[in-house]
């Protein structure tokens, strides 16, 4: 007795934790999809308790990769290293070799940290490259054992003589020797001169020697340029008061001709270039900040600066913009705050109070550390957590000019060949192509579903139904994956030398089911009394049968006839709209098999819901059988046949492998059923395995992933609350 | 008219109030055809709904065929016929089919002589001098490059003593192929029709019993569907006492409240979630949450080694498939186990049975069609699923079964080939798409065949619980 009660109860406790598992399963799956794409919303934030020391502020410096060791220049061209661990010095140099009395007047670090521009107060312009060396103690190779040291620093001179001017603003780009590549230097003068400098290198094999040869150009201002911006070619922006100048060498480099000029929103006094190509950062007196594009890429005849936005939020006292070296961020520093701005849609995302006495600050390389050089000698690396600055409401939803995209476009291409390449997240497009891909979808499979469900319901009799409705029903498991392959092997193919069929076959189908239904009517009664009218199905299929396979082989000799070409190739002759083979009224075909069914399946239980008493009713009162189908059965059975076709749309929207095999797959934002699309579930079927885990490309595709469950989650609980409300009306 | 579909739920439900509404003619009543009319719009109506099932039926049917029959001549060992080309080329052409254009499209094999390693070539007619078809010439199945096709010369060793075929390409040198590099000699211009149907059923056989060669473009599909079947069965391991655990505590344990309302609701719901959702959950949770963990608890696999678990592979694509069929298998069980009559169970607890007694032998028992429909139907579902699966451990090529005679024998760590993947993985990134297409019909046929035959099993049983149902 107790051995049963016992059993009972252990039998109670395995099937209640079983199944609330199963069920709790479920809630867990969306809560861990949300769980993975939250932090995407997080705000950049400063931790505490980072690595300090003391040293002199000096001019600018930064931290190597690991952030072991934190270098500073001073005036005079020393170069300092100095260890977190004990604050240490490390290491000092003098790699400029500056002369006497010479000192530093300007100074930049380039995006990727990897060399210092310099001009000095002799007039002398050039390009310090750093590099640091790491090696490590004792046997282990750990974070403790980790040592840094300067690695080999060489000067890059684009003017090594003493001149009398000094610029007040300088810029290089400096190119691999081994790679033939230009180097390329701009200064502006007090006197309103920008000068261009290129460099073009000559490789000498006999020596093994490579020797440059500079050539300038200048330009004459009326006021002195206070920024200059260089970018690719030579290319570069120059600003004079509010004045934004595109400037680029001429043919030959024969002069320099002003591409474009813009006027920004007050007097430019810091203009820093982002990672990547063209995207620029401006900031004026007032501390207003802009996001410019210099395009050096497509349409040659277009390049000229373009101002898009401006940032929200204003840096009072702004002093400089220091761009992140790893993605288009950058922290705009202020008298006593700093501003982290987002580059690809121009958002203002933190403001930090990082306190007074600030000599210089610079984000670590790998974004992990703020560093801040104050002038009582304190140093201090403050731990960063930019979070996923690049995915905002404004880049996943918003219409944006890219670098390299003529006009604003909304865009999906999530992943370019190098770490410049600026992400383009847009989930417009794909959700575009969802919806495109879902209603090229029904709209073949509603009629036929929910007409054929009507019939079988209500005409079909006994084993006919018996049959014909497990055989719909079949049709529903068919792996999509077969009915993609088909779409996209054998229907897009076939579709493009007969695209006329598509709009031949219903017309010649249905003309040829109106004759027979007109032909049935004139039979005399008793015949269709014997025939009655479940068999109609069969008469029809011969019919089509016989009628499609003309149509579809015939259709490509009509087209040759009428058009002289296929039509596909003569309406983009003719009306300039493109085809694409793998298209969306392709998909819609192959997915039509695939919801036609699932929606037959469930219309047809509604029809059949429906108490016979009312047909029955119905018929003794004279009306005919077609009429007590229309209004009698299928006003009440409505509600479940809205439901049928809401769950037939949720299996559209989520369906993966009939979008990926049957359509082209890039990511556009037009209608034209003739052309493919990207949808959702394709996306991530095709990035997700490639993306790195936790990263934001990762995360925006888990974001994508809940959009597509909450999208499926409203539609089947609305077709459920239908599909419940219209029974109790019954 | 538009009207009346409200005209009529509006009226019951008037009557049931006790106020009747007013007597009128209604529309319909006052336009009823007369009897002697014949009604051609009632008709055409019942002609056109009736066709949209036509319709969909023929379109079944044309897809069938074209699966079935493309997949079946894949097999058919076609002649090999000799075109002498205008410019002086030979080559031996098995012919496919003639194009719209009136050119001929065949394969000339020779993979590795060709330009650009093309074997498939579409001339037009003009362009051939003569076609013959040599009663020699032979097709050569080889481990590398496709077939050969040519002459055979003989048979024997070669200077260097090594065994094998001397062949030679129409009009051109003398070739030695080893005997090991062989798998079949042909003469498919000898055959007898009963010869080729014989071929052709040995060539299904093969088709079944290889496994894919040179990245899936010759070759059979015994890896992805060995992969396939063991997905599918770890799956049914971890699925089935699961979903009927939550079928039994929903139906039979858990008393009807608001949670158990929101748990069907979410169950039901779980059904319509897109599967590639479930593969990012398995790729996310799984492979790289649950996996990486493993891989750090028991092997010790650190930042940057090669992970173990913490990769896609076999037993995280079962797991995921799990998930995925869960609402199948409570739904399927849930109806077995409304099918019981409550009489069953009074009877059995009124005999003293405790409520695990009256479970087990008699409601379970029971259920035991409903059961077996929802393990049919979540095998069927997995079996022709891809979409997760590109995401949590399917591979396009990787002929070495994930079952060995080595230990742990079943390796569940391995990706695996699966055939629904296959068909995608070969029609879409094949190197060489032409080669492989009618390998891809033959594919798509024998996982359509699969999953039908399940599906129509499931039905049958699902038609029985359903019979029982109503019966009662």
């Amino acid at each position: 007795m107790n051995r049963r009660k016992l059993a009972d109860r252990i039998a109670a406790r395995v099937v209640g934790l079983g199944g609330l598992g199963v069920v709790l399963a479920v809630f867990f799956i969306a809560f861990y999809l949300i769980k993975e794409a939250a932090p995407l919303m997080g705000k950049p934030e400063l931790g505490a308790d980072g690595p300090s020391l003391t040293a002199p502020p000096a001019m600018i410096g930064g931290a190597e990769k690991f952030t072991d060791a934190s270098w500073r220049i001073f005036p005079d061209g020393r170069l300092q290293l100095h260890s977190f661990r004990d604050g240490a010095l490390i290491e000092e140099v003098e790699p400029l070799g500056l002369a006497e009395g010479e000192v530093l007047a300007e100074t930049k670090l380039t995006v990727d940290q990897n060399a210092l521009i310099f001009a000095t107060t002799q007039g002398r312009i050039g390009i310090l490259e750093l590099s640091f060396l790491t090696s490590f103690e004792g046997e282990t190779a750990n974070q403790e054992s980790r040592r840094q040291e300067f690695g080999a620093l060489s000067v890059f001179w684009f003017i090594e003589e003493a001149r009398a001017e000094v610029p007040i603003a300088v810029d290089a780009l400096y190119g691999d020797a081994e790679a033939r590549l230009n180097a390329w230097a701009v200064a502006s003068y007090a006197d309103g001169r920008v000068v261009l400098w290129r460099g073009q290198p000559r490789y000498n094999a006999l020596e093994d020697k490579t020797t440059w040869r500079m050539r300038a150009q200048e330009h004459q201002f009326a006021q002195p340029a206070s920024c200059v911006v260089l970018f690719e070619r030579g290319r570069f922006l120059a600003t004079v008061g509010d004045q934004v100048h595109g400037i680029g060498p001429a043919d030959k480099f024969a002069g320099l001709e002003i591409l474009g000029s813009e006027t920004a929103s007050g007097e430019v006094v810091v203009a820093r270039e982002l990672i990547g190509r063209g995207s620029a950062i401006l900031g004026t007196a007032e501390g207003v900040l802009s996001r410019w594009l210099f395009q050096p890429t497509l349409d040659d005849d277009a390049i000229r600066p373009i101002a898009l936005q401006e940032y929200e939020k204003s840096v009072p006292g702004l002093i400089d913009i220091l761009p992140s070296a790893r993605q288009r961020v950058f922290l705009a520093q202020g008298k006593d705050s700093v501003l982290v701005g987002q580059g690809t849609a121009g958002t203002s995302l933190a403001r930090f109070e990082l306190g007074k006495n600030i000599a210089w600050m610079n984000i670590a390389p790998r974004e992990d550390y703020l560093l801040v050089a104050r002038t009582d000698e304190s140093f201090e690396a403050i731990p960063l957590n930019l979070g996923f600055p690049e995915v905002t409401a404004a880049t996943l939803f918003g219409k944006l000019t890219y670098e390299g995209l003529p006009e604003p476009a909304y865009t999906w291409q999530s992943t370019g060949g190098s770490d410049e390449y600026e992400p383009k997240i847009s989930l417009v497009p794909l959700i575009l192509g969802t919806i495109k891909g879902t209603i090229w979808a029904l709209l073949p499979s509603i009629p036929l579903a929910v007409a054929g469900a009507l019939y079988c319901a209500r005409f079909l009799r006994g084993r006919s139904r018996e049959t014909l409705k497990p055989f719909v029903e079949l049709l529903a498991g068919i792996p999509s994956v077969i009915l993609g392959f088909v779409g996209g092997l054998y229907l897009a193919p076939a579709l493009e030398d007969r695209l006329l069929a598509l709009f031949l076959l219903p017309l010649v189908l249905a003309a040829a089911t109106m004759g027979m239904g007109w032909f049935w009517a004139r039979m005399p009664l008793r015949r269709r009394q014997r025939l009655h009218e479940g068999t109609a199905v069969y008469a029809l299929v011969p019919v089509y049968m016989v009628l499609g396979a003309l149509v579809i082989w015939l259709a490509p000799g009509i087209e040759l006839a009428l058009f002289d070409t296929s039509f596909s190739r003569w309406s983009v002759q003719t009306f300039d709209i493109p085809y694409e083979q793998k298209n969306a009224v392709v998909v819609g075909l192959a997915m039509g098999f695939a919801v036609t069914p699932l929606i037959f399946t469930l219309a047809e239980d509604a029809f059949r819901n429906v108490p016979q008493t009312l047909a029955d009713a119905s018929l003794a009162l004279g009306a005919t059988p077609w009429q007590t189908a229309r209004r009698v059965i299928e006003p009440p059975a409505r509600p479940g046949v809205i439901a049928a076709v809401m769950l037939g749309l949720g299996r559209a929207v989520g369906e993966t492998m009939i979008v990926l095999m049957a359509t082209g797959g890039t990511a556009i934002t037009e209608w034209n059923p003739l052309q493919g699309f990207r949808a959702l579930s394709a996306n991530l079927a095709t990035e997700l395995p490639e993306a790195p885990k936790g990263d934001s490309l990762y995360r925006t595709l888990f974001l994508s992933a809940v959009l597509l469950f909450a999208l499926t989650f409203v539609i089947n609980t609305l077709a459920e609350v239908v599909r419940v409300r219209g029974r109790k009306d019954l | 008219m538009s009207q009346s579909p409200r005209d009529v739920s509006q009226s019951s439900r008037d009557a049931s109030d006790g106020s009747l509404p007013p007597l009128q003619p209604g529309p319909s009543i006052k336009k009823r055809k007369s009897a002697n009319k014949p009604d051609i719009r009632g008709s055409i109506g019942v002609f056109i709904s009736g066709g949209a099932l036509s319709f969909v039926l023929v379109a079944a049917l044309a897809l069938f065929a074209l699966l079935f029959f493309r997949g079946a001549s894949a097999f058919w060992p076609r002649p090999l016929t000799e075109w002498k080309m205008e410019n002086g080329q030979t080559f031996l052409v098995e012919e496919f089919e003639t194009k719209d254009d009136g050119s001929i499209r065949g394969r000339i094999a020779n993979r590795e002589y060709q330009a650009g390693r093309l074997d498939f070539v579409a001339e037009k007619p003009e362009l051939i001098a003569s076609r013959s078809r040599p009663e020699n010439a032979v097709r050569m199945e080889r481990t590398e490059n496709g077939p050969f096709h040519g002459y055979l010369l003989g048979e024997g060793p070669n200077e260097e003593g090594v065994e094998g075929y001397r062949v030679q390409r129409p009009n051109r040198d003398e070739l030695f192929f080893p005997r090991e590099n062989v798998l079949r000699v042909q003469y498919p211009n000898q055959l007898s029709f009963f010869g080729r149907v014989g071929t052709w059923f040995g060539s299904v056989g093969r088709f079944i019993v290889e496994v894919p060669r040179e990245a899936n473009t010759e070759g059979g599909v015994l890896s992805p569907l060995v992969g396939t079947a063991l997905m599918v069965f770890l799956m049914t391991l971890m699925v089935m006492p699961f979903g009927v655990l939550a079928a039994v505590y929903l139906n039979e344990y858990a008393r009807d409240s608001w949670f158990t309302r929101v748990a069907r609701v979410a169950v039901n719901n779980l059904a319509g979630v897109p599967s590639i959702v479930y593969g990012v959950f398995g790729l996310g949770f799984l492979i790289y949450g649950l996996g990486d963990s493993i891989d750090s608890l028991f092997f010790g696999v650190g930042e940057g080694d090669m992970p173990i678990f913490g990769n896609p592979g076999l037993l995280w694509a079962s797991v995921t498939m799990a998930l995925l069929t869960v609402p199948v298998v409570v739904v399927a069980t849930e109806e077995g186990l409304r099918a019981i009559p409550r009489e069953q169970r009074d009877g059995a607890l009124a005999l003293g049975a405790t409520r695990w007694e009256m479970l087990s032998r008699v409601i379970l028992p029971g259920a035991k069609p409903g059961i077996l429909t929802g393990a049919i139907l979540a095998i069927s579902r997995a079996a022709g699923e891809v979409a997760p699966l590109m995401l949590t451990g399917v591979v396009g090529f990787e002929p070495d079964l994930p079952i060995s005679t080595e230990a742990p024998f079943l390796h569940l760590q391995e990706r695996f080939m699966h055939l629904g993947f296959h068909i995608y993985a070969v029609g879409f990134q094949s190197p060489n798409v032409e080669a492989a297409e009618p390998l891809v019909y033959a594919t798509a046929s024998l996982l359509l065949v699969l999953v039908i035959s399940l599906n129509l099993v499931a039905i049958r049983w699902r038609t029985k619980v359903r019979r029982s149902l109503q019966g009662r």
